[in-house]
């Protein structure tokens, strides 16, 4: 019996041995040392959300308030405001081509969302110091 | 040149020498990542755990008493380092097969007559199902022959809970070498 047991662990003992041991990565050391000379230069940066718990509140209840809004006073709504981007020229003359109302809306519509996104984005990165 | 002894080597960082905490470094780092992947089972985790290891080392060196081998209080940590992150995930641990030792030892012959890739490969892949604490054990047991003494320090175990859970893991792994291998055996004569 205790053969057959000092057998098993020979042959486990040859077989594990055999198997290479894996290699670590090749910048392993260097990293090490380089925290333990220099544990300054790794900068630990804590990272806040872009959008903070508040801005999302506040978002939601526009959502909801306007959804709220839309059913209390159906859709016969005059958005007399849009006329504004319905006088933007929209036809290229010499080759005859026109787009929709709706595409200068959606692009005029856009155009405002990537400003005010641009607008937090900035403020963000700088906050971060980046 | 004589290497440095791992003691002659702390004696000196103590002494303000940073440097050459490199020379340990590279003396445990591939055996300390090889333990640790075969416990938390994957490399990105395992590299960052294994560099947490040397860092935590390195910051507990002047409490290094010496009454172990430096190696054993190396892995002691890389164990505690992998066990922390193991506990935010479940762990696994799988019944252990019904084994006749005499049919297991007879299966396991047949190892020797497999090409070293091939039986290498096999071997990996057992390891790789075994349960990380398991494997972790194994690693320390067979590369760099922990005495079950030491093996207890490492896992902060009593000698009987180490020689048990040593006999298990070898258990679990004849058991998987055994199955591997049948299986490889069946695709073999399928080829054929």
């Amino acid at each position: 019996m205790k053969e057959t047991k000092n057998k098993l662990d020979t042959i486990l003992g040859k077989a594990m041995q055999d198997l290479p041991l894996e290699k670590s990565p090749a910048s392993f050391t260097q990293h090490v040392l380089g925290q333990i000379t220099n544990p300054e230069a790794v900068v630990v940066k804590e990272i806040e959300p872009l959008i903070s718990k508040r801005t999302w509140s506040i978002i939601g209840l526009v959502f909801l308030g306007a959804f709220i809004v839309s059913f209390q006073i159906g859709t016969d709504v005059e958005i007399a405001y849009l006329d504004v981007f319905a006088k933007i020229p929209n036809g290229i003359g010499s080759i005859d081509l026109s787009v929709p109302p709706i595409f200068t809306y959606s692009f005029a519509f856009l155009s405002i969302g990537t400003l005010f996104q641009l607008t937090i984005l900035k403020r963000f990165y700088s906050k971060i110091g980046y | 040149m004589k290497p440095f002894s791992d003691i002659q080597c702390i004696t000196s960082i103590l002494n303000g020498n940073k440097q050459l905490y490199s020379v340990l470094v590279n003396r445990y780092k591939d055996l300390v990542y090889t333990a640790v992947v075969r416990l938390v089972k994957n490399n990105e985790v395992a590299e960052e755990v294994a560099q947490d290891t040397f860092i935590k080392a390195y910051n507990a060196l002047n409490k290094f008493k010496g009454d172990a081998k430096f190696s054993t209080w190396l892995y002691r940590i890389a164990y505690n380092s992998s066990l922390d992150y193991l506990k935010k995930k479940k762990l696994n641990i799988e019944p252990i097969s019904k084994l006749n030792e005499m049919d297991v030892v007879s299966s396991l012959d047949v190892l020797n007559e497999i090409e070293k890739v091939e039986r290498n490969t096999i071997i990996k892949r057992c390891i790789e199902q075994l349960n990380g604490d398991d494997s972790f054990l194994l690693t320390l047991y067979y590369y760099e022959e922990l005495s079950i003494v030491e093996l207890a320090n490492v896992l902060d175990l009593t000698l009987s809970n180490t020689k048990q859970k040593l006999f298990r893991a070898r258990k679990k792994l004849a058991v998987l070498l055994k199955e591997n291998l049948e299986k490889e055996w069946i695709e073999v004569y399928e080829r054929n």
